[in-house]
C-alpha cells in the first residue's frame, strides 16, 4: 500500500489493518508525518510537530497515530493553549487523555492549533497565527479546535483530540466537513486540559466518521479519579449494519428559524429525509429557551474564565517580565497585559463583569436560573425522543478576518452548539452536504451517557451517505500562502 | 446597562490588566455591545427558578484519602522565571 492511500483511510479502517499486520505502526506514522510536513505551511494546523514519538505498547489502537489540541497536558511537550503567555510552558504531567491513549497504543504526532485558550470560533485568536480551512485556504477552519477539524480534514492524521466548551469540536467539525463528538459532561476526564470553563469543558475525539470517534472516544472515556466530575462510561463502536429503525427524532422549530442559511437548511433536512428513510420516526419539538442559551452561557462561561485564568501571573510558569525594579502586583499586570490577546481579556472582563458586586444576581445568577430552564426543555423533549437533530453552525466556514472585528456576531453564531454544553448532553457534528463547495454539517444530540447511541445513529447515516468521505481537492492546500 | 470607560477602567482592574488609551475605547464598545445583548435575558420573569450551578447531582465527591506520590520539587520548579534548588522566587511584594 503506498504512503497517499494510507492518509486517506480512515482511523477505523486503519486500526483494522494494524491489527490485522497487513501493516506496520511505522509505515502508518511515516505516512501522516509526510502527511504534515506537506500540508502544514497550508492550514498551519499544528504548533508542534512530535516527530519519532513511537511507544511501543500494544494496546485496542496500537499504533494509530493522533494529535491532540494545543489545551491538553503532554509531559516534556510545549503544551500552549495558542497564547503568548503559555509560549514557553513545558507540562511536567500528562493529560489521563493522554495516558489512556499512550496506554491504548496511539501515538502522538503533534500539537494542534486552536483560538487562544479556546476562546473564538475561527481560530484566528491563536498567537501562532489562524488555521486555515483544507477545503478553501482562504476561509476559517472554524473554532476553537480548527487545528483539530483541519489536521483530519487534510488527512495529516486519522484522529484528533479537541474541547469543546461551546461548539470548539463541533462547528470546526461542521467547517471542514468532518465527524466530531462532544461527549457528555462528565465522560471523559479533564485532568490535564486547561481549564476554560470548568462547568462546561469536555474533550472529545474529530475523524472522518463516527466509527472512528468511538474507537477513539472509547480508549478516553471513563471515570478518572483527578476529575471528581468524570462518570463511568463505555463506548461501544458501531456495530456493521447498525439501524435507527423506530428510533424517535425531534427537529426543534427555533433551530430553523430565519438565522439559518438557506444551504444549511437544505442539507440538514436533507439528512432527516434520509434518517427517516432509515426508518426513523421524526417530529416537529418546541425548545423555546433555546433563544436565551447564547446571552446565558456567554455570561457562564465568561465568567468561570475569569475565575480559571486568574492563575496565570507569570511567576511559577508562563511567560514573565524580569525587571527587578517592579513589584508584584506591576509585574502580574504586565505579564497579563502583555501575555493575553484581545479575545481573552474581552472575556475575563465580561466574565469579571458578571461577578462583580451589584451585576452578579442580574447577570450570573440569572443565566444559571436559564441553564436550569433549558436543561428542563431538553429533558423534556427527551422524554419522548432518542435524539434531537439541528444544524451544527448557521452558515458555512467563514472568510479569514471577516469575523474578529464584531465579538457579538461571532458569539451568536454558536447559538446551536452552546446549549448542549449548557445542558451536559452528548453530541456529534457530521457532515451532511456542501454549500457553495464548501461542507455543512448536522448535529445529533442524546441524552446524558447515550453516546454510543448517537454514535450508532451517526454511523447508520453515514453507512447509506458519502458526504463524510468527501474530500478538499488536493490543489487547495498546495496553494503558497 | 451604561456601559462607560470608567466602569471598563474598574473592570480592567478587577482583571488584572491594563489596557491602553486606545484599547479602553475599543473595550468599551465591544463590552457595551456584548453586555446589552445579555440584557435580553431582562425580560425573563425566572426569579422563582433555583440557579442552576452543575447538570450533575454529585454532592461532595471525594476519593479515598490515599497517600500517593505529588509532582517532585524540581519538576515544579522547571517552568518558573526566578527560582532558587527549593523555591520560585517572587518580585518584592512590598515597597
Amino acid at each position: 500500500m503506498n504512503k497517499a492511500s494510507l492518509t486517506e483511510l480512515t482511523a477505523f479502517e486503519l486500526h483494522g489493518l494494524l491489527k490485522n499486520g497487513d501493516i506496520s505502526a511505522d509505515e502508518v506514522s511515516a505516512a501522516f508525518l509526510s502527511e504534515i510536513k506537506n500540508k502544514q505551511t497550508a492550514t498551519n494546523a499544528f504548533i508542534t510537530v512530535c516527530e519519532g514519538a513511537a511507544d511501543a505498547v500494544n494496546g485496542t489502537l496500537a499504533g494509530l497515530p493522533y494529535a491532540a489540541k494545543d489545551n491538553i497536558s503532554t509531559k516534556g511537550i510545549r503544551t500552549t493553549c495558542a497564547s503568548r503567555i503559555l509560549s514557553d510552558y513545558v507540562p511536567v504531567y500528562d493529560a489521563t487523555v493522554i495516558e489512556n491513549l499512550r496506554g491504548s497504543g496511539a501515538r502522538l504526532l503533534g500539537k494542534l492549533n486552536m483560538d487562544e485558550f479556546a476562546m473564538g470560533s475561527t481560530s484566528e485568536t491563536s498567537y501562532f497565527g489562524a488555521v486555515r480551512n483544507p477545503w478553501d485556504v482562504g476561509r476559517s477552519a472554524g473554532g476553537s479546535s480548527g487545528g483539530a477539524a483541519a489536521a483530519v480534514a487534510a488527512g495529516m492524521v486519522p484522529f484528533a483530540l479537541g474541547s469543546d466548551t461551546g461548539g470548539s469540536i463541533r462547528q470546526p467539525s461542521s467547517f471542514c466537513g468532518v465527524t466530531g463528538i462532544k461527549p457528555t459532561y462528565g465522560a471523559v476526564s479533564r485532568y490535564g486540559l486547561i481549564a476554560y470553563g470548568s462547568s462546561l469543558d469536555q474533550i472529545g475525539p474529530v475523524a472522518r466518521d463516527a466509527r472512528s470517534c468511538a474507537l477513539a472516544l472509547s480508549a478516553m472515556a471513563g471515570e478518572d479519579l483527578r476529575d471528581g466530575t468524570s462518570e463511568k462510561c463505555e463506548i461501544t463502536v458501531p456495530a456493521e449494519g447498525v439501524s435507527i429503525k423506530g428510533k424517535r427524532i425531534a427537529l426543534p422549530k427555533e433551530a430553523f428559524a430565519d438565522a439559518l442559511s438557506a444551504g444549511v437548511r437544505e442539507c440538514v433536512l436533507g439528512a432527516v429525509k434520509t434518517l427517516e428513510g432509515l426508518g426513523a420516526v421524526v417530529e416537529w419539538v418546541r425548545l423555546p429557551m433555546l433563544e436565551y442559551a447564547v446571552a446565558a452561557y456567554y455570561i457562564i462561561a465568561s465568567a468561570e474564565a475569569a475565575s480559571n485564568l486568574s492563575r496565570y501571573d507569570g511567576i511559577r510558569y508562563g511567560v514573565s517580565v524580569l525587571d527587578k525594579s517592579l513589584n508584584l502586583d506591576e509585574v502580574i499586570v504586565r505579564n497579563r497585559s502583555e501575555g493575553f490577546g484581545r479575545e481573552v481579556k474581552r472575556r475575563l472582563m465580561l466574565g469579571n463583569f458578571a461577578l462583580s458586586a451589584g451585576y452578579y444576581d442580574a447577570y450570573y445568577n440569572k443565566a444559571l436560573r436559564v441553564k436550569a430552564l433549558l436543561a428542563q426543555d431538553f429533558a423534556r423533549v427527551f422524554a419522548d425522543f432518542d435524539f434531537i437533530i439541528m444544524p451544527t453552525a448557521p452558515g458555512a466556514a467563514p472568510k479569514l478576518g471577516e469575523s474578529l472585528d464584531d465579538p457579538l456576531a461571532m458569539y451568536l453564531s454558536d447559538a446551536y452548539t452552546v446549549p448542549i454544553n449548557l445542558a451536559g448532553l452528548p453530541a456529534l457534528s457530521m457532515p451532511c452536504g456542501l454549500m457553495d463547495g464548501m461542507p455543512v454539517g448536522a448535529q445529533l444530540i442524546g441524552k446524558r451517557f447515550a453516546d454510543s447511541d448517537i454514535l450508532a445513529a451517526a454511523a447508520a447515516y453515514q453507512d447509506a451517505t458519502d458526504f463524510h468521505m468527501k474530500k478538499p481537492s488536493a490543489g487547495a492546500t498546495e496553494v503558497n500562502v | 446597562m451604561e456601559i462607560n470607560r470608567e466602569l471598563t477602567a474598574h473592570i480592567a482592574a478587577l482583571s488584572g490588566i491594563r489596557l491602553a488609551e486606545a484599547e479602553l475605547d475599543q473595550m468599551t464598545r465591544d463590552l457595551r455591545s456584548v453586555i446589552g445583548y445579555m440584557d435580553t435575558l431582562e425580560a425573563l420573569d425566572i426569579a422563582s427558578v433555583a440557579p442552576m450551578s452543575h447538570v450533575q447531582e454529585r454532592v461532595n465527591y471525594t476519593r479515598e484519602d490515599a497517600v500517593r506520590p505529588s509532582i517532585p520539587r524540581g519538576d515544579v520548579l522547571v517552568n518558573a522565571a526566578r527560582k532558587t534548588d527549593e523555591y520560585v522566587v517572587t518580585p518584592k511584594t512590598f515597597g
